[in-house]
């Protein structure tokens, strides 16, 4: 109803045309809009309070329940259960007696569980910055005017439908002792410069951002993308003839037309961050000297090579309510400030 | 009519439910049991392995067998190495475990045998042929409550293995008798610009396999019952002197220039390929990695040796590693079959023909066997019982020796201490050991 009389004016009464005078595609629009609705209220009282009210839910609801029971299941009961272990010393086998807090308190206590949890925040911060600055910058760049936007797009986009694994056993291979990119520094007379990325520790944690910034760049510079598809050219060249410089542009007229793109890829690469596995493992396994361990990969080290189920079930744990409580924490602020603009 | 509809909608609900519900209970059921009284019944057994490049030298056998035993069939499934304790556990727990699977020897893998023992998983393999493969100093990586629950089927020895080829082009002489003379070969070999030694710093099997090499001489050539003192806590990683000397060996070894530049960030697939190519002259591997060499690099030959004391003492890990279980919960007749299979698997041209496909030794080399060109210095080790079973495969967790292999890159890098490292084995033991 209140589409239809948004889009459909009274007659005679603002839409600009007199009684009599409304145009036959807007007559025939407004005929099949508006006519259906006082049937649809009917029914929906009659819902409401009708004698088979219950029953007619029961059946609309019949319909969802196989699917809800299965998400239930797999989901929700699934996850619960595998959370009880975390208070357990269960060793993946056999029996097991319950501990308590006792894996927790091993987590932030030892230097292992804290290193696994800073690295993994540096990580997951890291990666929403790097893949947001670039990822804005370079949709900035190709979203118009460049003649060449749409392959150079596709070029940036292509790492992103790799296998993560293989992006990083091709990055370890560049970052080895005598890979290029020594070969290159070497070449270009920076010696000093040449190191053992993967295995100095002031470097590999860098040099696993980078990969990872790398590879997702393409696919936030295609949300981006999306975004400023919907952005007035004409407001841009009206902020311009009143004089914005470009950064003004950008930040009083563009990012507040994208914000929700901004939304979606800071959320989905901050998750993503979060969880970062397949290049932590393929490029360092944890290493030097555990310098690189994130949570996750700590829930898989901890679960299936040492065996300590109950130990990795409680790192689990506290993955996931990281995930939650940051991914809420920052739609909280970026809705709020979407509601301010 | 609205009456009669309902109650039809009810009775033909009611009617699909069970069907479904017994649909699926059918489809969660056990098999029948092919318990039989003939001996040459049909039977299948499923056997589980590691998956490799090639194919699993057991699941070679297999097939020999089948040939032999037609009534006997195989349905084989390869693994990941990765994957495979974890595998093993859920299908053991799950109740459709394999028949017959691999398993290794003690507690130190997520497949080890012992847990799995004292779980109730394995049949009771105590009185078969299987005893006569341990000796008395092997038998403890089978032995839970009294009984033996595995059969080794290869002889392991933890060795290093040389380009021979190359070595002899730069004249240098093996075997190495002392760390004198490695120390001097490592000289020549930087000289040619190569390096004597290939470590994957950033692999923990290699590294900590690496120190475990210098700990034989070191540690268990003095006190082959160290493992069962650290258990009774009489000593500590801390506190044994030939734990400290192993861990600053790695680094003597690292200042000679013994090992490749970035040898903090080396990983193991590249140690064959090096090695086969001369740019290194050998590596720490277990013996089966002689046949990796060849088939990279056929026209150079390739030896193993063991590594040398300080002043040439003689001690090396060698082990009945791989082995063979059943499942308890396999019926009768599958049991029977995979007993048959074993015994057979045990004789000496069998256990031969196993350990030239692996690349290691016969299971039966521990009894005088003839050895392979390939161990020529390193038979006197088992005619003198100068061996012991791997040393890890006895500790409690996985977690202490896999604190040994980062520990020896935290060394590397400079990130920590040979102290600090010990330590932290020490801790990780008693935090397994409970």
């Amino acid at each position: 109803m209140g589409f239809s009389r948004r889009l459909i004016p009274p007659t005679g009464a603002g839409g600009g045309h007199p009684a009599g005078a409304v145009p036959l595609q807007l007559r025939k629009i407004r005929n099949v809009a508006i006519s259906p609705a006082p049937q649809v209220t009917a029914r929906r009282r009659g819902r409401a309070s009708g004698p088979d009210y219950g029953s007619r839910l029961f059946a609309s609801w019949w319909w969802a329940i196989p699917a809800l029971v299965a998400s239930l299941l797999i989901h929700y009961v699934a996850v619960a259960a595998g959370g009880t272990f975390a208070f357990t010393n269960w060793k993946g086998i056999g029996s097991f007696e319950w501990v308590g807090l006792d894996n927790f308190v091993k987590i932030f206590s030892g230097d292992l569980g804290r290193t696994a949890i800073v690295n993994t925040l540096i990580l997951a911060f890291g990666f929403v910055v790097g893949t947001n600055l670039l990822g804005v910058l370079l949709a900035l760049g190709l979203n118009r005017g460049v003649k060449t936007r749409y392959f150079l797009r596709v070029v940036i986009f292509m790492p992103t439908v790799l296998s993560p694994l293989a992006v990083s056993y091709i990055w370890r291979f560049i970052y080895q002792p005598e890979g290029p990119l020594n070969s290159f520094l070497g070449s270009v007379g920076l010696e000093s410069w040449q190191r053992t990325w993967l295995a100095d520790p002031t470097t590999s944690l860098w040099t696993i951002l980078i990969v990872m910034v790398w590879q997702s760049t393409g696919l936030v510079m295609v949300i981006y993308l999306a975004g400023l598809a919907g952005v007035p050219q004409e407001l841009e060249e009206a902020a311009a003839i009143d004089g914005a410089s470009v950064f003004q542009r950008f930040r009083l007229v563009v990012f507040p037309l994208i914000r929700p793109s901004f939304v979606i890829a800071s959320t989905l690469m901050l998750i993503q961050g979060l969880r970062v596995f397949d290049q932590v493992m393929a490029l360092t396994g944890g290493g030097p000297f555990n310098a690189t361990e994130t949570l996750a990969t700590q829930v898989y080290k901890q679960t299936f090579a040492y065996g300590q189920f109950g130990y990795g079930a409680a790192l689990s744990l506290v993955l996931t309510v990281l995930i939650i409580v940051i991914s809420l924490a920052q739609m909280a602020l970026t809705s709020s400030r979407e509601g301010k603009s | 009519m609205p009456i009669q509809s309902k109650q039809r909608r009810r009775l033909l609900l009611a009617v699909g439910v069970t069907a479904v519900a017994g649909l699926a209970l059918g489809a969660c059921s056990s098999p029948a049991p092919e318990a039989s009284s003939d001996p040459d019944a049909p039977v299948s057994l499923r056997l589980s392995v590691e998956a490799g490049a090639v194919d699993a030298p057991v699941a070679v056998l297999a097939a020999k067998y089948s040939e032999e035993h037609p009534n006997i069939t195989f349905e084989v499934e390869a693994v990941p190495n990765e994957q495979y304790g974890e595998v093993l556990r859920t299908q053991l727990q799950g109740g459709n475990a394999p028949d017959v699977f691999y398993v290794t020897g003690g507690n130190g893998n997520a497949h080890s045998a012992l847990p799995l023992a004292e779980a109730g998983y394995l049949v009771d393999l105590s009185g078969t042929v299987a005893e006569e493969l341990f000796t008395d100093s092997t038998r403890s990586l089978s032995e839970y409550d009294g009984k033996i629950w595995t059969q080794p089927y290869d002889f392991v020895p933890i060795v290093n293995n040389y380009n021979v080829t190359v070595a002899e082009e730069l004249g240098i002489e093996l075997p190495f008798t002392s760390v004198d003379d490695v120390l001097d070969a490592c000289a020549v070999a930087t000289d040619a610009g190569k390096t004597l030694l290939r470590l994957a710093g950033a692999a923990v099997p290699n590294a900590g396999l690496t120190t475990l090499q210098m700990a034989a001489t070191r540690v268990y050539a003095d006190d082959p019952e160290w493992n069962q003192k650290r258990l009774d806590g009489d000593v500590t990683f801390a506190d044994t002197k030939g734990w400290t000397e192993s861990l600053e060996l790695i680094l003597e070894l690292r200042d000679a220039g013994c090992f490749q530049e970035g040898v903090e960030a080396g990983v193991i697939a590249d140690n064959v390929p090096a090695i086969a190519a001369g740019t290194s002259l050998g590596g720490f591997a277990p013996g089966g990695q002689v046949g990796d060499l060849r088939r990279v690099n056929p026209d150079n030959e390739y030896l193993s040796t063991a590594f040398p004391g300080d002043k040439g003492e003689k001690w090396m890990f060698a082990s009945p590693t791989n082995m063979l279980a059943l499942n308890a919960s396999s019926d009768e007749a599958k049991q029977k079959a995979g007993m048959d299979f074993l015994a057979w698997l045990a004789e000496p041209e069998n256990a031969d023909e196993l350990a030239a496909t692996s690349g290691n030794l016969s299971i039966r080399a521990g009894s005088g066997a003839a050895l392979p060109d390939q161990y020529q210095y390193i038979s006197d080790y088992f005619t003198d019982e100068s061996y012991q079973p791997l040393a890890n495969l006895q500790w409690p967790s996985p977690e202490v020796y896999n604190t040994l292999g980062t520990g020896v890159q935290g060394l590397l890098t400079g990130q920590t201490t040979v102290d600090a490292v010990l330590k932290a084995m020490d801790a990780a033991w008693d935090s397994a050991a409970g």
